[in-house]
């Protein structure tokens, strides 16, 4: 073989070896990021599937409105990114308000199968509809 | 081994290695360009998987003024992300509604759309009583959308 042969031999398979390598990199990168992302998804999924939970009454006492929910799925429910809609408008979060979950209020957490009042100030007749929003978007209508 | 032969090989060898030196160039560079672009493609799906919103009016209840024509959506970041409020678009019945109809103000103290919070969405739009559709779309594609009812 010839000195021009073993030149272009040695820097072609080196070139191929380099791009190789970025490519085994690239793809790598590409399905670890992918791969994070379809967890996030299945996670998000998951959630939506396993949350539920009822409003229970609602009722109109002296200077506030009181609803009581009970968390009938599975998942821990975050009070703080949980929306509060009274016929249609929406008044805030839970933790914008005075709440009880089952009993106690130093707690963020609304746990399966416990039971939460939330205290609106409210001075008007009883609404016609109220809504809760979990974080994950799942309602529960009363009304 | 004659002056010819020498420069003959002297040539080919400068030759062939021109002519690898280039392969190797234009190799290298599409490499960098497809490793680039799947980059930018993990990216956006990436982004698209961990998006996500939910439109949590009360379809029965949407908040509506006959008067000035103000219709309020109400958007939760459903998702696992940051979601920018500068590229979402609204459709009211299938029809887009200009930019300039459109305010959002985002529920939170910090004024970021952040996973959980809702952002408030104030779309100026002559609605007549009947039922419509709402679509809320991020630059990414991913989008919610309720049937509602006016009174």
């Amino acid at each position: 073989m010839g000195f021009s042969e073993i030149a272009v031999t040695v820097i072609l398979f080196s070139t191929f070896l380099f791009v190789g390598g970025v490519i085994a990199a690239a793809w790598i990168s590409y399905h670890n990021l992918v791969d994070e992302a379809t967890i996030k998804n299945a996670q998000i999924l998951s959630d939506q599937v396993h949350t539920n939970f009822t409003i229970n009454s609602v009722v109109n006492v002296t200077g506030y409105l009181i609803i009581n929910a009970t968390n009938t799925g599975s998942v821990t429910i975050d009070l703080r990114y949980t929306s509060v809609l009274i016929d249609g408008k929406l008044y805030g979060n839970v933790t914008d308000f005075q709440y009880y979950v089952n009993g106690i209020n130093n707690t963020v957490y609304w746990f399966p199968r416990e039971h939460l009042s939330i205290y609106v100030p409210w001075t008007a007749p009883l609404p016609a509809r109220v809504t809760l929003v979990a974080q994950d978007g799942v309602e529960a209508y009363w009304g | 081994m004659g002056l010819d032969t020498s420069a003959t090989k002297a040539i080919f060898f400068i030759t062939a290695v021109i002519v690898a030196a280039t392969l190797a160039g234009v190799f290298t560079t599409i490499t960098f360009k497809f490793s680039s672009n799947l980059g930018v493609r993990a990216q956006i799906l990436s982004s698209t998987l961990e998006s996500n919103i939910k439109i949590i009016n009360d379809p029965a209840a949407v908040p509506y003024n006959n008067t000035t024509h103000l219709l309020i959506l109400y958007v939760k970041n459903t998702g696992k992300n940051l979601i920018s409020t500068g590229e979402v678009t609204v459709l009211i019945d299938g029809m887009v509604i200009p930019s300039s109809n459109v305010t959002i103000q985002v529920l939170t103290s910090t004024g970021e759309w952040y996973p959980g919070s809702v952002a408030q969405i104030n779309v100026t739009v002559v609605l007549s009583p009947g039922d419509h559709t709402a679509k809320v779309v991020l630059s990414n594609g991913v989008y919610d959308e309720i049937e509602f009812r006016i009174i």
